[in-house]
């Protein structure tokens, strides 16, 4: 069988005969369906969520990138038998440029095993967790989290839940009482003077649940969860007339939660709310930590606490969330893209070009950089480096193109047409970098946040078109500059 | 063309007759190849097969054969339009290397499709240099390089007809005959099944025996035959060949050169070929003209120089000294004798003939164990 596909396609197909491909992408395949099972039928609990669920992949990074690396060399042991450039056979038009789209379907297909394996955990989280409204349970935390205080900065006005006229009003109070204490004391010395604990007094709320604000968790759209006011006002509703059934109803649901996604903690709702109703005005008796003890400086030892690890159940919920949408999002897409395209450009400037032409431009072209550094270094201005970067493209792409036409000097030609091919894909990018600095700087002279540079905003807004944009020119302009021109160079004479 | 095409087919019918089998295959295999027909090539393919086998019997072979040329002269020769019959035309070439200071010094010669000139010339004398000059390797200093057949064409596609095999011929990576069909993909498009070509070509240079085998497991000569039978598959024009025939045994070297003046004579697929070699007189025997280099100038050239020097000389190898020898030798106006590695060179003026010369030794009872007169070869430009 295997056989007879390679008499077919040697003899119909030789590109593809030669780059192996219609072997290597079954094979490729299977090593992807291989990654994605793995990811699949990796053992799976909700403790995941928020338990490293990233850095686990480490040894599955590691492994595929070895993996693709291993299929690389023995691929390229058979691809690199045959050059029909080099040996001067006669191609057609678009053959190099066929020949360059292959190496990128190779390099994109055998770089991503990593994301299939985490495509396949990411599908099976996503059937492990089809059930969980996160949106509901977020709600449900949150609502949970008025009568749960964690921290005793949350007890100030700015963090308050107030409408801002009663924030005022508040803060009108504590001036008063600020300035009654003040022209009480007589003593110049007091500490009264100070401002900072007076600043801090004014601004800090009484430590009561009736005070207490919070909108512990979110989801990714605001708007879709219930907003902290709306939450205070019922939990301020629940305390004031004494619903302690629906606080502890609240505070069960939550524990349960906490539970669900194996979140450690130590709250016991039950007698939480008992000491909750049992206090003076809803006084707060006991502030959640995020560990199990805490280390004390003066005891020498850690004493236990109470404790809820409340950054988890976040974890879980934007993990969660993340799963839904997917990783696949344009950014990596386009990375991968970019790999794909410098790998395979870098692979066909070799087979474009001699060996010895190839390594003296990959050993020139450090040479280049180490002088631009220096030469940027010296005159101790980095925007330097940009203008001798486009400068050299300039010369390297006239030299080569007047060069390799007029049939003159064969090596250097060579080596400038392999710096110019290589330098192609970043010349963009950088003009479009630099354009948005300058208009950065434009942007920054106006004053206030209101409005913004026009042109800087379109700039800094249209990164990915750029990208795109400089994939498809760089592609256009190997089909119609770069690839004639590497004919060009082959069939010229030596010196 | 049909007449010649008929021609050739009675030749091969006649070698068949006359009992020269190897060389009607050889012949027949020409044919064939004219008609670049997947038919013919498929039956003469399953004639080979036939001739492995063991149930060959001449009758029977003659009567296959006869039914081959039957559908080829029915077939005919392929007809392709060759364009000028000029090849190249070199006018007063010359490069200095500045680092040696060796020069090639004013070349002038022109080639025309089916010619072949032999490049001869001691070592280091410029031989490949102005092989890869022609080839377009190198670039000349002085005069210019043309190929009338290629006027139109780019550098590139001008390159992919230029076809220059270099001394040290490079290692083929995979099976011998998926090298053959790749490169027969490239320039037979219009073709289904490129096998049938590589095969062709392969059985043509009598390789079949090898064909299933990898480079690391033929011997050099072999190497140079497969890479020859490559060569032919990409339909050049101009096929320069630098010493092609050092890997090769004494017979091979004969066949190939033959094969090769068939081949360049062909009347669908003709090129111009250049061979430079050590081998004189073999290279001699296939050639149209001798380009003799001497420092990078041409020294002699026997198409188209008249040739002043009209003495005789002779390669002797004889059992006797060199005294008894001149004795014997002396009716005849003897100028020098020369002592030359086994064999004596010698000299007479004009106005005689071999013949004489070996009359007056038969005279003298001198035995005469190899003669050759070497009068109009570059093989006297050896000498020292």
């Amino acid at each position: 069988m295997i056989t007879k596909i390679q008499a077919y396609l040697i003899s119909r197909y030789p590109l593809l005969w030669n780059t192996r491909i219609v072997f290597l992408l079954p094979i490729i395949f299977g090593i992807h369906m291989l990654f994605y099972l793995a990811g699949y039928f990796k053992h799976f609990n909700l403790s995941d969520l928020h338990d490293g669920y990233y850095y686990r992949y480490e040894g599955v990074v590691m492994f595929s990138v070895l993996l693709t690396a291993l299929l690389i060399i023995i691929w390229l042991i058979f691809y690199l038998r045959n050059n029909p450039l080099k040996a001067g056979y006669p191609l057609r038009r678009f053959h190099l440029i066929k020949e360059f789209f292959l190496l990128m379907v190779v390099f994109f297909s055998s770089a991503t095993f990593f994301f299939t394996y985490q495509q396949g955990v990411f599908n099976r989280t996503n059937i492990e967790t089809k059930e969980i409204n996160t949106i509901d349970e977020v709600n449900q935390a949150n609502l949970a989290f008025n009568f749960i205080a964690a921290d005793r900065s949350d007890f100030r006005i700015y963090r308050s839940c107030d409408s801002l006229a009663a924030r005022d009003k508040r803060r009108e109070e504590r001036l008063e009482e600020y300035y009654r204490l003040r022209d009480a004391d007589l003593n110049p010395d007091s500490d009264m003077i100070n401002n900072e604990p007076i600043n801090e007094s004014l601004d800090t709320l009484p430590l009561s649940y009736l005070y207490y604000c919070s909108l512990r968790y979110s989801v990714t759209n605001k708007d879709e969860q219930v907003p902290a006011t709306i939450q205070h006002d019922r939990a301020h509703r629940w305390l004031l007339s004494g619903h302690r059934d629906s606080v502890l109803y609240q505070l069960n649901l939550f524990k349960a939660l906490l539970e669900k996604y194996r979140i450690a903690n130590n709250l016991d709702p039950e007698s939480h709310v008992s000491r909750m109703f049992a206090a003076n005005n809803f006084e707060v008796d006991t502030i959640y930590g995020t560990t199990k003890s805490t280390y004390d400086d003066y005891l020498q030892k850690d004493i236990p606490q109470a404790y809820i690890r409340d950054a988890d159940f976040q974890d879980s919920i934007d993990q969660i969330s993340e799963v839904r949408r997917g990783f696949w999002d344009w950014e990596i897409i386009l990375f991968m893209f970019y790999y794909a395209f410098s790998m395979a450009l870098l692979l066909m400037s070799f087979r474009m070009t001699s060996i010895r032409v190839w390594f003296a431009a990959l050993v020139g072209s450090g040479l280049v950089a180490i002088l631009v550094s220096l030469v940027v270094v010296s005159s101790n201005q980095s925007e330097l480096a940009l203008y001798l970067i486009w400068l050299l493209y300039i010369l390297f792409h006239l030299g080569a193109f007047v060069f390799i036409r007029s049939r003159l000097h064969k090596f250097l030609s060579g080596v400038l047409f392999l710096w110019t091919l290589w330098m192609q894909l970043s010349i963009l990018p950088m003009i479009w970098g630099k354009l948005e600095d300058h208009y950065r700087e434009i942007n920054n002279m106006i004053p206030g946040n209101e409005v913004s540079n026009p042109t800087y905003t379109w700039l800094n807004r249209h990164w990915h078109e750029l990208l795109e944009f400089n994939l498809v020119f760089t592609f256009i302009l190997l089909l119609v500059f770069f690839m004639p021109l590497a004919k060009k160079w082959q069939a010229n004479p030596e010196e | 063309m049909q007449e010649r095409f008929d021609q050739q087919l009675k030749e091969v019918h006649s070698h068949y007759e006359s009992g020269d089998l190897d060389l009607g295959l050889r012949r027949l295999l020409d044919c064939a190849i004219e008609t670049e027909n997947a038919e013919v090539f498929r039956a003469v393919l399953d004639f080979c097969e036939y001739l492995e086998s063991q149930a060959v019997q001449a009758a029977t072979t003659i009567e296959k054969v006869d039914i081959l040329i039957k559908m080829m002269a029915k077939v005919g020769a392929y007809y392709r339009e060759n364009g000028s019959d000029e090849v190249i035309s070199l006018a007063h070439v010359g490069k200095k290397y500045r680092n040696s200071g060796f020069a090639i010094k004013d070349i002038n010669f022109d080639l025309k499709l089916g010619s072949i000139m032999g490049l001869v010339g001691e070592n280091g004398n410029g031989k490949t240099t102005l092989l890869r000059l022609i080839a377009g390797e190198l670039k000349a200093d002085k005069g210019k390089v043309a190929y009338p057949f290629a006027a139109a064409q780019d550098e590139y596609a001008l390159k992919s007809k230029l076809i220059y095999i270099e001394q040290r011929i490079p290692r083929w990576h995979g099976s011998l005959m998926d090298n053959l069909i790749y490169t027969t993909a490239h320039y037979h498009e219009n073709w289904k099944d490129h096998r049938l070509w590589a095969e062709i070509m392969i059985a043509r240079l009598g390789l079949r025996p090898y064909r299933n085998l990898t480079w690391g497991r033929i011997s050099s000569g072999y190497r140079t035959r497969f890479e020859l039978a490559k060569t032919l598959l990409r339909r050049p024009k101009l096929l320069l060949l630098d010493e092609p025939l050092a890997n090769l045994d004494i017979v091979a070297q004969q066949t190939i050169l033959q094969d090769l003046k068939y081949m360049a004579n062909s009347l669908s697929a003709p090129f111009a070929m250049i061979l430079s070699s050590q081998h004189i007189y073999e290279v001699e025997k296939v050639s149209d003209s001798i380009l003799f280099l001497k420092q990078g100038a041409a020294q002699w050239d026997k198409k188209n120089q008249a040739d002043s020097d009209s003495s005789l000389i002779l390669e002797l190898e004889v059992d006797v000294n060199r005294e008894t020898l001149k004795n014997a030798l002396s009716p005849l106006n003897l100028q020098k004798i020369q002592y030359n590695g086994g064999v004596f060179l010698v000299h007479f003026s004009s106005n005689h003939s071999g013949a004489q010369v070996l009359s007056e030794l038969a005279k003298h009872e001198v035995e005469v164990h190899y003669f050759r007169n070497i009068s109009q070869s570059s093989r006297r430009f050896f000498i020292q």
